[in-house]
C-alpha cells in the first residue's frame, strides 16, 4: 500500500449464500485525486464491489482499506459511517422531504456540530456547483441535472476519502448526460477529490476516467488507462466491450517475430496481426483476430509504398449514415474474378468513400490487426 | 401451523410492492442490541397471537371447561359436537350464508368498481364515497339500523304502501345486510388491479385480431384474476368467520351460524367452553384451509405484474347515453338502499316513540330516547370505546412498524421471518375464536387481566394485526431503499435513519393505516364479545346487550348513532390533522419517490 493509495482492493471476494460468486477475489488501487472507472456489463460484480466498498455489504474474504484504514474483512467491516466515503446513488436518493440545503448538509451534521459553520460550507458548494439559488427548494422542483449536483454535493459535503458514483447517469437523458459527464470530470479535476465510477456504458468510463477497471463475471478483465484499454485490450470481451470491431477466428501459421504473427481466419483469409508481448502462440493455435470500424481504411487513401498492411477487397452492401461518421457494411470478396463473398466486414469513415454496390481494396495495418488467444 | 406470506394479502392494497425492493445483505452479523430487540417483539407476538390459539386447542380436547379444576385429554367433546344437529345445522346456515354473501358481494362489488374506474358513469364520486361509508359503519350498527327498517310490521319500511312484509330476522336478511358490509371490502380489494390496469394490454390483443369479446376474456379477466380470486376466498371465509351481523339479526329467530354456536356454549347454562372449543378450531380450520388455498390460487403475483414502458392509465369505456343512464341509476339505487336508507332507518328510529304498525305521525316523534345518553353503562362504554380505540390502534401501528422494520432491515433471519408468519396470522383467526382464547387463557392466568379492561385491548389489538401490518409495510416499501443507504453512508446509525427518513416519508401512510385500525376496532364485536364484562365493555357490545335485552330497542338507534357519531369524529379530526400538519411534510413526496 502506497501513501497516496486513497483506496486498496486486495484479493476481495464475495459469496452469496456461500455458493455464488459475485466477486472472485479482485485487487486494484485507486491514488489520490484519480478517477477510476469500474466497467462492465450487468452483474459483472462492479456495483457490488461499490457496495461492499461503501460498507452496504460485507465482503467474503480479502480487505478493502479506506485512506490507509481497513474498512472491511472477511472477519471485520466499519459501518458505512465510520468509511468517510462519499456517495452518488443511481436514483440519487435525495430525501423528498428535506430541501436542497437539508439534503445537502445532512452528512455534516455528523461532523460538524457548530451550525454557522455548516451553514457556511452547504452555500459554498451549492453555490460552486451553480446551485446557490435553490437552498430552500425541494429535490422535486429540480430538473434531473440539478438533481444530480445536488446528490454530488451531499457526496463532497464531507470531504471523503472517496467518492463513490453508482451508475448516476443513467436516468438522465442523452443530450443532459454528456454535459453532467463533462462536469463530473470537470470538477473532479477543480476540487481535486478521489473518485471511484461505476458504469456499464464505455462512453462515460473512456471520457471521465484516469484509468479505467473493466470487469467481467466477477473477475478484473483489464486495468488501463482510457486509450490503451482501447487501442490494446486485453482480449476478445475487452476489445468488444470498448467499441465496436470486426472479429474473426483464425488459426496460426507460422510462430510471432517481433511481436507479429502470420494467421488464416476460418474463412481462409490470410492476415497478419500483432500479438501482445509474452503471448506464446504455437502453431495451429487458435485465435481470435479484431479489427476496429475505424481502423480500417480504403487502400487509395494510403500512401502507394506503404508497408506492413493487410490488403482485401469488399463489396459494399450497406451506407449507414450515422450522424457524424458514415458505416460501410458488406463482405470481405474472394480475390478473383467470381469475387465470393468470405466474411462481413464494416469500416467507418467521416467521408462518402464507396456507394453500394462497389468493391474496393480496404487496407488495414499489422498493428491494427489484434490477435488474442481464444478464450475457451 | 404454516401461514405462508400470501396471508398477508387481506387487502390486496399492496401486492406489486413485495418483494421489490432489496432487502438488507444478510450475510452481515446483526447486533446483540438489534437480536434483544428481536426477541422481545417476537415473545410479545407470540403471547398474543399463539396464546389464545392454543388455548382453544388446548380446550377442544380437554373434558373440562377451564374454570373447573381437574379433567383430562379426550376425544368426547369432538363426538358429541360433531354429531350434534345443532352443529350440522351450525354448519349448513354458515355455508349458505357465507357462499350466498361471497355471490353477491362478487357481482354488486365487481361490477361497480369496474363501473367506477373504467366508464363514464354518472355520480362516480358520490357511489364511491358512499361505498367507503359502509366501511367505517359497524355491522352492529348497520345490523341495528335494518332492525329499524324491516322488522316485521313494525320495521319503517313497511309502513309504507304496499310494503309490509319485509323481514331482515332471516336468512336472507341476514346475507342481505352482511352483502352491504362486504362490498367495501371487496371492492378495495378489487379496485386496484383493475385501475392500474394497462388498456394498451388490451389494445394490443385487438389490433393483433382478438374480438371485443375475446379480449375481455384472455386479457381483461386474466389481468384481474389474482385479485378477484383472492378477494373471493377471503371474503368467504370473513363472511363465515362472522358472529355480530347473523347474531344480532338470526338468533333470535332461531338461525344459528358457527360463530353464534361458539358464543351460546360459553353462556348458556351450564357452560360447555370444551365444545365451545371444538367448534372454534372447525372455524379456524376452514379458515386456514381456504386462505391458503387462495395462496396457491393467487399464485405468484409477478406474473401478472406489467412488464416494460411507461405505464398506460385504463381506457375509459364510453357507454352509449341510454345504458350510462341505466347503469348510473342503478348503481346510484345500490348506495341508497345500502347505504342511506340505513342512516336515515337509525335517525329515525332515533327520534320515534315507539315502534308502531300504524304509520308515522308527529305524535310519535321524541327525544326521550336520548335520555339512554345518560345511561352509566352507556357513558361507561362510549369511554372505554374512544381509550381502547387509541390504545390499541396507536399499539398496533407501532408494533406493526417495528416488525416491519425487523422484517426488511434487520440482519437476523429466523426471527424476522418468525415476526412476519405472527404478525400476519390473526387473518387466519375467526375473530370469536381469538376472542374465546384469550378468554381461557386470561382466565388461568393469576394477572390483573381477565374481566378488565387489559384483555379487551389485548383482543382489539391482535384482532387486525394483520391488516395494519399490510399497510404498514407497503408503505415503508415504498421507501426506495437507497434513500435509507445513502442516510446510513452520510454517517446515520439505524434509528436515526427511522426518524430522519422512514417516519417523516411514512406520516401520511401511518395516519390512514392508524385511521382505518381503530374504525375497525371501534366497531369490532366478533372478538370482543367474549372478553368484555361489565367493568370492560364495548359500544357495540352495549348495543347487543340493548337489544338482545328486555330494554326498550328505541335506545339501541341512539347508541347506534353514538357510535356512528365516533366514526364520524375519528374521520374528521384525522382530516383536520391531515390538513394541518401532514400536508406539508409529506409535501411533494410521492412526486418524487421515482426520481
Amino acid at each position: 500500500m502506497t501513501a497516496q493509495s486513497a483506496l486498496v482492493i486486495d484479493t476481495v471476494k464475495k459469496t452469496y449464500d456461500g455458493r455464488r460468486f459475485a466477486l472472485n477475489g479482485v485487487s486494484f488501487e485507486v491514488h489520490q485525486g484519480e478517477f477510476v472507472s469500474l466497467l462492465g456489463p450487468s452483474g459483472c460484480g462492479k456495483t457490488t464491489l461499490l457496495r461492499c466498498i461503501a460498507g452496504l455489504e460485507t465482503v467474503s474474504g480479502g480487505t478493502i482499506s479506506i485512506g490507509g484504514r481497513q474498512a472491511s474483512s472477511a472477519k471485520s467491516s466499519l459501518q458505512p459511517h465510520e468509511r468517510n466515503v462519499g456517495m452518488v446513488f443511481q436514483s440519487y436518493a435525495l430525501w423528498p422531504h428535506m430541501t436542497v440545503f437539508r439534503n445537502v448538509e445532512y452528512p455534516l451534521l455528523f461532523i460538524e456540530r457548530d451550525g454557522a459553520k455548516r451553514e457556511k460550507k452547504v452555500s459554498e458548494l451549492l453555490s460552486m456547483l451553480g446551485l446557490g439559488g435553490f437552498a430552500s427548494a425541494h429535490p422535486f422542483e429540480l430538473s434531473g441535472g440539478q438533481q444530480q449536483r445536488v446528490a454530488l454535493a451531499r457526496a463532497l459535503i464531507g470531504d471523503p476519502a472517496i467518492v463513490l458514483f453508482d451508475e448516476p447517469l443513467s436516468n438522465l437523458d442523452a443530450a443532459l448526460r454528456d454535459s453532467v459527464k463533462l462536469l463530473i470530470r470537470s470538477l473532479a479535476r477543480e476540487m481535486n477529490f478521489t473518485s471511484l465510477y461505476v458504469t456499464h456504458d464505455r462512453s462515460e468510463a473512456l471520457v471521465m476516467s484516469d484509468r479505467v477497471v473493466l470487469m467481467n463475471e466477477g473477475d478484473i478483465v483489464q486495468i488501463a488507462e482510457p486509450l490503451t484499454m482501447f487501442e490494446a485490450p486485453a482480449g476478445k470481451f475487452a476489445g468488444k466491450f470498448l467499441g465496436e470491431a470486426n472479429f474473426f477466428r483464425g488459426r496460426i501459421l507460422s510462430p510471432p517475430s517481433d511481436g507479429l504473427v502470420r494467421l488464416r481466419t476460418a474463412e481462409g483469409l490470410e492476415l497478419v496481426g500483432t500479438t501482445k508481448p509474452g503471448t506464446a502462440s504455437q502453431n495451429d493455435a487458435a485465435v481470435d483476430v479484431m479489427i476496429r470500424f475505424g481502423h480500417a481504411t480504403p487502400a487509395k487513401h494510403v500512401g502507394p509504398g506503404e508497408e506492413g498492411l493487410n490488403r482485401f477487397q469488399m463489396r459494399v452492401k450497406d451506407v449507414i449514415f450515422g450522424g457524424e461518421l458514415l458505416q460501410f457494411v458488406g463482405d470481405i470478396v474472394s480475390d478473383d474474378a467470381a469475387a465470393q463473398p468470405i466474411a462481413p466486414f464494416t469500416f467507418i469513415s467521416t467521408q462518402p468513400v464507396a456507394k453500394v454496390g462497389d468493391t474496393l481494396e480496404i487496407a488495414v495495418p499489422y498493428a491494427r490487426t489484434l490477435v488474442f488467444e481464444e478464450v475457451p | 401451523m404454516a401461514m405462508p406470506s400470501g396471508m398477508s394479502r387481506t387487502d390486496g392494497f399492496d401486492d406489486a410492492q413485495r418483494g421489490g425492493p432489496r432487502r438488507q445483505d444478510r450475510t452481515a452479523k446483526a447486533s446483540w442490541g438489534s437480536v434483544a430487540w428481536a426477541v422481545v417483539l417476537v415473545a410479545l407476538l407470540v403471547v398474543l397471537v399463539i396464546l389464545p390459539l392454543a388455548t382453544v386447542l388446548f380446550g377442544a380436547f380437554w373434558s373440562q371447561s377451564p374454570i373447573m379444576p381437574g379433567g383430562e385429554l379426550t376425544l368426547d367433546n369432538w363426538e358429541e359436537v360433531l354429531t350434534s344437529r345443532s352443529f350440522l345445522k351450525g354448519v349448513r346456515t354458515s355455508l349458505v350464508i357465507g357462499v350466498s354473501v361471497t355471490l353477491l358481494c362478487t357481482i354488486a362489488a365487481s361490477a361497480l368498481a369496474f363501473a367506477v374506474v373504467r366508464t363514464n358513469l354518472y355520480f362516480k364520486r358520490a357511489v364511491e364515497g358512499a361505498i367507503y361509508v359502509n366501511l367505517a359503519t359497524s355491522p352492529f350498527v348497520l345490523a341495528t339500523s335494518w332492525i329499524a327498517l324491516a322488522t316485521p310490521h313494525a320495521g319503517l319500511l313497511n309502513q309504507l304502501p304496499g310494503l309490509d312484509e319485509l323481514n331482515i330476522s332471516t336468512v336472507q336478511g341476514i346475507v342481505f345486510v352482511m352483502v352491504t358490509f362486504f362490498v367495501p371490502w371487496f371492492y378495495l380489494m378489487v379496485k386496484p388491479s383493475i385501475s392500474t390496469m394497462d388498456s394498451r394490454l388490451e389494445e394490443a390483443a385487438a389490433v393483433h385480431g382478438a374480438k371485443p369479446s375475446r379480449m375481455v376474456r384472455d386479457v381483461t379477466l386474466q389481468l384481474i384474476r389474482p385479485a378477484l380470486l383472492g378477494a373471493v376466498l377471503l371474503i368467504f371465509v370473513m363472511a363465515v368467520d362472522t358472529f355480530s351481523i347473523p347474531a344480532l339479526l338470526g338468533a333470535p329467530s332461531g338461525i344459528t351460524v358457527l360463530p353464534y354456536q361458539m358464543y351460546a356454549y360459553v353462556y348458556s347454562f351450564p357452560a360447555a367452553w370444551e365444545k365451545s372449543a371444538v367448534v372454534g378450531i372447525v372455524l379456524l380450520v376452514f379458515a386456514v384451509v381456504l386462505l391458503l388455498t387462495r395462496d396457491k390460487v393467487v399464485g405468484d403475483v409477478r406474473r401478472y405484474r406489467i412488464v416494460g414502458g411507461k405505464g398506460g392509465a385504463a381506457k375509459t369505456i364510453r357507454f352509449p347515453p341510454a345504458l350510462r343512464h341505466l347503469f348510473s341509476w342503478l348503481a346510484l339505487g345500490y348506495v341508497v338502499v345500502a347505504t342511506v336508507l340505513p342512516i336515515v332507518g337509525l335517525i329515525a328510529g332515533a327520534f320515534l316513540k315507539y315502534a308502531t304498525g300504524q304509520g308515522i305521525t308527529l305524535d310519535a316523534l321524541t327525544l326521550q330516547n336520548f335520555g339512554v345518553l345518560q345511561n352509566a353503562g352507556f357513558q361507561s362504554s362510549f369511554r372505554t370505546t374512544v381509550l381502547v380505540m387509541i390504545v390499541a390502534s396507536f399499539f398496533d401501528v407501532a408494533l406493526c412498524l417495528a416488525v416491519t422494520i425487523l422484517v426488511f432491515q434487520t440482519r437476523i433471519r429466523f426471527l424476522s421471518a418468525l415476526a412476519d408468519l405472527l404478525v400476519r396470522m390473526p387473518v387466519g383467526i375467526p375473530g370469536i375464536v381469538l376472542g374465546a382464547g384469550l378468554l381461557w387463557a386470561y382466565v388461568r392466568i393469576p394477572l390483573p387481566i381477565y374481566g378488565t379492561m387489559a384483555i379487551l385491548l389485548i383482543a382489539l389489538a391482535t384482532r387486525y394485526l394483520a391488516q395494519t401490518f399490510n399497510t404498514v409495510s407497503s408503505a415503508y416499501l415504498q421507501i426506495s431503499p437507497e434513500l435509507r443507504e445513502a442516510a446510513l453512508v452520510s454517517g446515520a446509525g439505524s434509528l436515526r435513519i427511522v426518524r430522519d427518513i422512514d417516519l417523516p416519508l411514512m406520516y401520511r401512510a401511518l395516519g390512514t393505516s392508524l385511521v382505518f385500525t381503530m374504525i375497525l376496532i371501534g366497531g369490532e364485536v366478533n372478538s370482543s364479545v367474549m372478553v368484555s364484562s361489565p367493568n370492560a365493555s364495548t359500544l357495540p357490545i352495549f348495543l347487543f346487550q340493548v337489544l338482545s335485552g328486555t330494554g326498550n330497542p328505541q335506545f339501541a338507534y341512539v347508541v347506534a348513532l353514538a357510535q356512528l357519531a365516533l366514526v364520524v369524529i375519528v374521520g374528521g379530526i384525522a382530516w383536520l390533522v391531515g390538513r394541518l400538519f401532514i400536508r406539508h411534510l409529506a409535501y411533494g413526496a410521492q412526486r418524487s419517490q421515482n426520481v
